[in-house]
C-alpha cells in the first residue's frame, strides 16, 4: 500500500467527520459554554454575563430538576427493558419460517412508518378522557373511565406506551436481522445434542446476539433519554410534573423561561448520564465477558 | 451629434437618479404573526403610498415559531427585523432583555391618549412605552337558544346592566347539561382556552384576588390568596363537582359548534363574524359573568408592535409603528379586520353607531374601556403563564385548589428570581 493509497479510507470518512463536527460536537463544546454563562436579567440590559457554575447549583439546589430526573430515570427504567424485552420475543416470532411470515413482519413495523409527532397526536385523541376512542371501549365494556394523560398516576404510564408502541417495531427490526445472522447449523447441532427450544436461546440466541443486544440496549436508552415529543404535544410536563422529563425541563428552561444558562446546564447533566450509561452498557455487554 | 450626447447625457442621469432613489429607500423588515399579515399588509401598503420613500417587507411567522425567532434573532443583536409583532403580556420580558426600543421620543402625550387606557398596561416596562397595541380582544359567553329552550331556561341578557353572577349561572349551566345515562352528551359550559391564564385569572381577580404583586414579582401571598382559593374553587368545581365543562383535551368552540355545548365563553371574535353556526341553531351572548360582592372582569390585549433596538432604521420603524398603530394604518386595520378596537374613537364610533346595536362588537367595546383588565406586567410573563397553566390544568383535573395554588409558589418564584438579582 502506497503512501497515498493509505489516506484513502480518510478521504471516505472525511464528510462523515466533518458532519460529525459541525452538528455534534461544536453544538456540545457550545452547550457546555453556554451553561458558565447568565444573561443578566435584572439590570434591564440583556447583557451575558460569566456565571461560573452558578447555572449548575441553580439546578442542584432546585426540587423541579430533581423531580425531572426522577421522572426520566423512572421512565428509563421501565420503558428500556418493556421494549427491547417485547421487541426481542416479537423478533423471535417473527424469525419463525412460516408461510405469509412477511406480511407480519410488515404489520408489525407499520409503526415506524408513522411519525412519532403524528402518531403522540393520534394517540392523544385516543385517550382523551371525554372523547376518547379507548374510554368509549371501556365506557361500552360497563368499566369506569380512565383518565390517562390528565392523571399524575397514568400519564407517565401512557407515554412509555405511546414511545413503546413505535420503539417496539423498530427495535424488532434490528433484533430480527441481528436473528438471521445467526448460522443454522448451531441450531442443528444443538438439536442433534437434544437441546430444547430454552437451553438453544440460552446458550446460542442470546451469545450470538451480545453486540446486536448492547447495539440496540445503548441506542434505545440514549434515544428514550432524550425523548421529547410527546411529552411536549400531550402533557406539556403535568399533570403535576409527573411527566416532567429532563429534556422538557431543559426545552422549558431555554425557550420558555428563556433561561439558555440553565438550559444548558440540564443538557450538561443529560449528557454525562448518557454517557456513564452508554461506558457502564457497552462495558457489560463486552464480547470477553 | 451633440443632439445625441445632450440625450445619452439625460438618460444617463435618469438612470443613475433612479438608481440612487432606489438606493436611497429605507428598507422597513417587518416581522408579523400568522393571521394578521393580510390586515398589516393593507396598513402598510397605503403607508408606502404616503411615504414613497420606505419599502415595507413582510416576514410572517406561525405563532409557535415566532416567539423562538424573536428571542433568537433579537439576543443575537442582529439588525432585522425593524419592526416586531409582539404578544402583549411579553413586552416587559422583552424589556428585560432589552430588545426593544423605547418609543416615547415618537408618541406624544396626545398619541398616547388615543390608546384604551387598559391596553398601555402591557405596553410599558420600567416606565418606558415599548410597544403599542395593533388589536384587542375581550371574552364574552355565547350561548345555544335551542339547548336552553329544550332545557326550560331563560335566555339571559344581553345588557351590562343585567350582568349575571357566577352564583347565578352556575345552577343554570348545571341545568343545560343533557346526559344519556351516564355519559353527557352536551356540555352546560365550554371554555376557548380552558387552562390559560388569559381566560382562567378573571375568576381570581372577579373574587378580589390580583394576578401579582405591584413590582410584577411577587406572588406569595398573592396567587394562593384567599380571594383566588374562592375564584379557581368555582373554576373547580365547573369541571368536578357539578361536571359541567369537559376535563379533556376539547377544542371547546367545536363542542358550541356542533351544538354539545349550552354555553361557550369565547373572545368577541366568535360574535363580531357571522357565526358559521347560525344555520345549525339560533344563539345569543351576554356579558361576563362575577362573583357576587366581587367585581365584574373580563380580559384584554391582544398584539402589540415594538421596534428592534438594534435595527437599522428605529427612528423609521417608529414611524410606521405609530401609522400602524395610532395612525392611518389602524384606521385600515380595525376597519377591515372588525377586531376589538385599541382606540378610544374606534371604541366610540362602536358605542354610537346604530349599525353595532346589540352587537358582540358593542359589548366588547364598552367592557374595553370599563372592564378589561391587561394581563399581569412582569418580565417573568414567559414562567408566570407555563406554570400557572400547568396548575390550573391540574385544578381542572381535580387537585385540591389550595394545594394546587400553595405548590405554585416555590416553582414560581425560582423562576422569577433572576429579575430580581
Amino acid at each position: 500500500m502506497t503512501r497515498r493509497e493509505r489516506w484513502i479510507p480518510f478521504a471516505f470518512l472525511i464528510p462523515a467527520l466533518a458532519g460529525l463536527l459541525v452538528f455534534q460536537l461544536v453544538p456540545i463544546f457550545f452547550g457546555l459554554g453556554r451553561s458558565l454563562f447568565t444573561v443578566n436579567f435584572a439590570s434591564g440590559s440583556g447583557q451575558l454575563g460569566f456565571a461560573g457554575l452558578e447555572n449548575f447549583r441553580d439546578i442542584f439546589t432546585d426540587p423541579v430538576f430533581y423531580n425531572a430526573l426522577k421522572v426520566t430515570l423512572i421512565f428509563n427504567l421501565f420503558v428500556n427493558p418493556i421494549q427491547i424485552g417485547v421487541s426481542l420475543l416479537i423478533a423471535l416470532m417473527l424469525n419463525a419460517k412460516l408461510p405469509g411470515i412477511g406480511v407480519f413482519r410488515t404489520i408489525f413495523y407499520v409503526p415506524v412508518a408513522v411519525s412519532l409527532t403524528i402518531a403522540a397526536i393520534i394517540w392523544g385523541l385516543m385517550l382523551d378522557r371525554d372523547s376518547g376512542m379507548v374510554n368509549g371501549v371501556l365506557s361500552a365494556l360497563h368499566l369506569p373511565i380512565q383518565p390517562f394523560l390528565q392523571s399524575p398516576t397514568q400519564a407517565l404510564a401512557s407515554i412509555m406506551l405511546i414511545v413503546s408502541w413505535q420503539g417496539i417495531a423498530y427495535w424488532m427490526l434490528i433484533l430480527l436481522a441481528g436473528l438471521q445472522g445467526i448460522p443454522k447449523s448451531l441450531y442443528e447441532a444443538a438439536s442433534i445434542d437434544g437441546a430444547t427450544g430454552v437451553q438453544a436461546f440460552r446458550h446460542i440466541t442470546l451469545p450470538m446476539m451480545r453486540r446486536v443486544l448492547a447495539f440496540v440496549l445503548v441506542s434505545n436508552t440514549v434515544a428514550n433519554f432524550l425523548m421529547f415529543g410527546p411529552v411536549f404535544i400531550l402533557t406539556r410536563g403535568g399533570p403535576q410534573g409527573s411527566t416532567s422529563t429532563l429534556m422538557f425541563e431543559s426545552f422549558r428552561s431555554g425557550f420558555i423561561g428563556i433561561n439558555l444558562g440553565r438550559a444548558t446546564a440540564i443538557t450538561t447533566v443529560i449528557l454525562v448520564f448518557i454517557a456513564a450509561l452508554v461506558v457502564l452498557q457497552t462495558h457489560l455487554l463486552r464480547d470477553d465477558r | 451629434m451633440h443632439k445625441r450626447l445632450i440625450v445619452g447625457f439625460g438618460l444617463t442621469a435618469a438612470l443613475v437618479a433612479g438608481i440612487v432613489t432606489a438606493q436611497g429607500k429605507t428598507t422597513l423588515n417587518v416581522l408579523v404573526v400568522a393571521g394578521l399579515d393580510g390586515l398589516t399588509k393593507a396598513a402598510a401598503d397605503a403607508y408606502m403610498k404616503d411615504r414613497p420613500n420606505v419599502d415595507v417587507k413582510l416576514e410572517v411567522l406561525p405563532f409557535d415559531q415566532l416567539f423562538q425567532q424573536i428571542q433568537v434573532r433579537l439576543a443575537a443583536g442582529g439588525t432585522s427585523p425593524d419592526v416586531l409583532y409582539v404578544d402583549a403580556p411579553v413586552v416587559a420580558a422583552y424589556g428585560a432583555q432589552n430588545f426593544l426600543a423605547p418609543l416615547d421620543p415618537y408618541f406624544s402625550a396626545k398619541d398616547k391618549d388615543a390608546f384604551l387606557p387598559a391596553l398601555l398596561g402591557t405596553s410599558t416596562y420600567n416606565g418606558k412605552l415599548l410597544a403599542t397595541p395593533v388589536c384587542s380582544s375581550s371574552m364574552m359567553m355565547y350561548y345555544n337558544k335551542d339547548i336552553l329552550k329544550k332545557q326550560g331556561i331563560a335566555f339571559p341578557s344581553s345588557s351590562i346592566g343585567r350582568r349575571m353572577t357566577w352564583e347565578d349561572f352556575a345552577p343554570m349551566a348545571q341545568k343545560a347539561v343533557i346526559k344519556e345515562g351516564e355519559r353527557v352528551v352536551s356540555w352546560g359550559m365550554t371554555m376557548q382556552q380552558p387552562v390559560a391564564p388569559y381566560q382562567v385569572l378573571p375568576f381570581a381577580q372577579s373574587a378580589g384576588g390580583k394576578a401579582i404583586g405591584d413590582d410584577g414579582l411577587t406572588v406569595r401571598g398573592i396567587i394562593n390568596s384567599p380571594e383566588w382559593v374562592k375564584g379557581l374553587q368555582f373554576y373547580s368545581d365547573l369541571h368536578n363537582r357539578w361536571n359541567v365543562s369537559p376535563k379533556g383535551n376539547v377544542d371547546g368552540w367545536q363542542l358550541f359548534e356542533s351544538g354539545k355545548s349550552a354555553f361557550f365563553q369565547g373572545v368577541t371574535y366568535f360574535g363580531s363574524n357571522p357565526l358559521p353556526v347560525q344555520d345549525k341553531f339560533k344563539w345569543g351572548f351576554m356579558p361576563n359573568p362575577y362573583f357576587k360582592g366581587g367585581k365584574p372582569v373580563t380580559t384584554t390585549d391582544c398584539w402589540h408592535v415594538g421596534v428592534n433596538r438594534t435595527g437599522a432604521n428605529v427612528a423609521a420603524s417608529a414611524d410606521f409603528v405609530k401609522y400602524l398603530t395610532v395612525g392611518k394604518g389602524q384606521d385600515i386595520y380595525w376597519q377591515q379586520g372588525q377586531l376589538d378596537p385599541v382606540l378610544k374613537r374606534h371604541a366610540l364610533k362602536i358605542r354610537t353607531d346604530p349599525k353595532y346595536r346589540n352587537s358582540a362588537q358593542r359589548l366588547a367595546a364598552i367592557e374595553g374601556g370599563t372592564t378589561a383588565i391587561s394581563r399581569p406586567v412582569t418580565p417573568g410573563f414567559n414562567e408566570y403563564q407555563d406554570i400557572l397553566t400547568q396548575t390550573f390544568g391540574n385544578i381542572r383535573n381535580g387537585q385540591n385548589v389550595k394545594e394546587a395554588l400553595d405548590g405554585t409558589i416555590d416553582p414560581l418564584e425560582r423562576a422569577l428570581v433572576k429579575y430580581k438579582r
